[in-house]
């Protein structure tokens, strides 16, 4: 009987042991499984964005912007963005393979180039293939699954932007047909309509609001739906006096056109030859 | 109260300490050398350019040439990474030592790494001291004009530096911006002498019927003479060949470049060098070597450069063919990086298109290939060569091909 009970306490201990083990296997893959989800939600990184965001992209476009969620590994991108035609073709030579690829500093921004020689006039690649898109029709930009972060982490899904294809833009940027709308009371906002897609980086980094000492106003810029405008908002009221917004002649619309003259150019039809000429428009807030 | 004072005053003293210390490359992206041993390293993450001292001590195997496949992985191994987490930027040949200096980007714990390593003949690779080594640095802004002083401080548009080539005392610099269309070309004299650095913004001319001129970013660029005059060829993203006389290259200049070849669209050019050649009857002529991603690489003698410079530049479209001056298509395929050797030898890194492994090796100047690339008639087990004597040439010069290229056991008497 004796060895029974021993045999019994035994048996209460291995089912506790067993239960604790079980416990500790539930457990544990409770937690692999919250492990699982933690992971998945950390690896769902994807294409954040592509700019231009415009649906309806100039035939003579020279660059496409990605961002990504989290900062990515370079060497092969073209096995990974790919071009397709409306009838669904995937179309060749229209990136410019560059040696090198341009990312941010922080590899989370990858610029995209079109092949500069399709899109100049009287290039053999011009000549040769013509434009990679046509008006009015439609074509596909993929980011596919799978491209690799630095961390080993990879895109888990498809992005696409779907564009249709407008006439080509050879016009240099007009500031004068510009609709500004100026701060006049220390809470505006500073309004400016480009009346056309620009860069979006052009438009966050070639605009600069100064005052009367030439001192740099800070504030935040909002771009506008299409990169067609932008909204300044300083960080402080705006006080009273003199401002000028200089615009630096390198600022570009969508198709690399920038102030002094579109980017595909008669000779001696440039507004000047200095790539870092400054316009400037002056305004003035009356009140406190 | 008192400790908190005191830890600020550490971390300020942390702060000048680190301020007052040069920098280092973030990351390395293009080399050159000067005839000094100067290492030149552009650095595209701080747009900054950087002037290395090198050991100029001698060699043993400076002579020979190089047969090192495989190199990627013992790259890889050295650094103690994975082959897939090593890139390598850009190659550059001591001028006296003529061991194989690489500019490296590797990723370790999620992040990207520069490292410079060399590597000589025998395949014995080593670490350069990017930290200790003597060197000075330049900052070049991606900004032009003194207009400009609000401009360059925002990472938005980041310049990559593609090209620098070194003439003279002074440094040529090409780069690409990742956020604009800019064809500047920077010009920064060495010593590196604070502000000194001239800008030119450079428009290709295409000469036809509607005389249309673009800004483009230079690929590649070489400075080369041409009937007595200095001129620099720049190789454009879709690769017209472009001349610019040098001495147009002023600080604030407006200069138009004229198109004189188009060398195969769809193809991005590597790289550029030019040395002299000889042909069969030991005639020496000059000579510009292009190393393309998409095509073979080609030779152009000077001589035609300098004739089709003297032309009006390209003015009509030429179908599907290569336009202006003639270039000569040689077998070096898989080229990621090319430099001038000796003058022997041009110093090659490649792809291996059968294994896909990374080789470094070197070719020789005026054959342009590599005889163990190849299984030729001569190699089956019992050839002879022909007794009257019509093949000692080619004999010749395939036993100091195997010398060459590490296969003397196999030279045949």
């Amino acid at each position: 009987m004796k060895v029974d009970l021993i045999k019994l306490k035994n048996l209460k201990g291995f089912i506790e042991k067993l239960f604790s083990i079980v416990l500790i296997i539930i457990l544990s893959v409770n937690l692999s499984l919250a492990d699982v989800k933690h992971n998945s939600n950390i690896s769902g990184i994807n294409v954040a964005n592509v700019y231009p965001t415009s649906e309806k992209i100039p035939e003579n476009i020279l660059r496409f912007y990605i961002y990504f969620d989290a900062p990515m590994r370079e060497g092969n991108i073209f096995d990974f963005i790919k071009l397709f035609d409306e009838h669904n073709n995937e179309m060749s030579h229209v990136f410019f393979d560059s040696v090198h690829e341009l990312w941010t500093p922080d590899h989370k921004r990858l610029t995209l180039l079109l092949d500069p020689g399709r899109v100049k006039s009287g290039l053999q690649a011009n000549s040769a293939m013509g434009r990679a898109f046509t008006a009015n029709k439609k074509y596909k930009l993929i980011v596919s699954e799978g491209f690799e972060a630095i961390s080993g982490l990879k895109t888990t899904a498809d992005y696409v932007k779907v564009f249709t294809a407008t006439s080509e833009d050879r016009e240099g940027i007009n500031i004068s047909r510009w609709q500004i709308e100026f701060p006049k009371h220390d809470l505006d906002k500073l309004k400016i309509d480009f009346k056309e897609p620009v860069d979006h980086v052009s438009a966050q980094h070639f605009i600069l609001i100064v005052d009367h000492s030439g001192k740099e106003i800070e504030g935040s810029i909002d771009l506008q739906p299409n990169e067609t405008g932008l909204v300044f908002e300083p960080t402080l009221p705006w006080v009273k006096g003199q401002y000028r917004i200089l615009i630096n002649h390198r600022f570009e619309d969508i198709v690399a056109n920038n102030i002094n003259g579109a980017f595909d150019h008669k000779v001696g039809s440039l507004m000047s030859l200095n790539e870092g000429e400054v316009s400037s428009i002056e305004f003035h807030i009356p009140t406190e | 109260m008192k400790h908190s004072i005191s830890i600020k005053v550490l971390i300020s003293t942390l702060f000048l300490t680190q301020f007052a210390l040069a920098s280092e490359p973030k990351s390395t992206n293009v080399l050159e050398f000067n005839d000094k041993g100067i290492l030149f390293i552009a650095d595209s993450t701080s747009s900054t350019i950087y002037g290395y001292e090198t050991s100029m001590d001698s060699n043993k195997q400076a002579i020979g040439g190089y047969n090192l496949k495989g190199i990627d992985s013992k790259l890889a191994k050295h650094l103690q990474i994975k082959v897939r987490d090593l890139a390598i930027k850009d190659m550059a040949l001591h001028p006296i030592t003529k061991e194989a200096y690489f500019a490296i980007s590797y990723v370790k714990k999620g992040q990207y790494h520069p490292a410079i390593v060399t590597v000589n003949q025998l395949g014995k690779i080593k670490n350069f001291d990017l930290k200790k080594t003597k060197h000075t640095e330049y900052l070049v802004s991606n900004t032009t004009k003194s207009k400009e002083k609000y401009w360059g401080k925002t990472p938005l548009s980041s310049l990559m530096f593609t090209d620098i080539d070194f003439h003279k005392g002074n440094l040529y610099v090409s780069g690409l911006s990742n956020a604009e269309f800019s064809s500047t070309l920077r010009v920064i004299p060495f010593p590196f002498v604070d502000k000194a650095m001239s800008e030119v913004s450079v428009e290709v001319f295409h000469a036809n019927h509607n005389q249309m001129e673009t800004r483009a970013p230079i690929r590649t660029l070489d400075i080369v003479e041409l009937d007595g005059k200095e001129y620099l060829i720049a190789a454009y993203t879709c690769t017209p060949l472009v001349s610019i006389p040098l001495d147009q290259i002023k600080n604030g200049a407006h200069i138009v470049g004229k198109t004189i070849a188009e060398l195969g669209y769809g193809n991005t050019p590597i790289d550029f060098i030019s040395f002299t050649a000889q042909d069969w009857n030991k005639n020496n002529y000059d000579v510009l070597m292009l190393s393309n991603k998409n095509q073979s690489a080609q030779v152009i003698p000077l001589s035609a450069i300098s004739q089709s410079n003297k032309e009006k530049g390209l003015d009509s479209f030429a179908g599907f063919q290569l336009a202006g001056t003639k270039a000569t298509p040689v077998p070096m395929t898989g080229i990621m990086q090319l430099a001038d050797q000796d003058n022997y030898h041009l110093l090659a890194l490649r792809r291996n298109a059968d294994n896909g492994e990374v080789e470094l090796v070197s070719y020789m100047k005026n054959l342009y290939f590599r005889l163990s690339d190849f299984e030729s008639e001569y190699d089956h087990p019992g050839y002879a060569y022909s007794s009257d004597g019509s093949q000692e040439m080619i004999k010749g010069i395939q036993n100091m091909m195997k010398k060459d290229e590490g296969f003397a056991d196999e030279v045949v008497k």
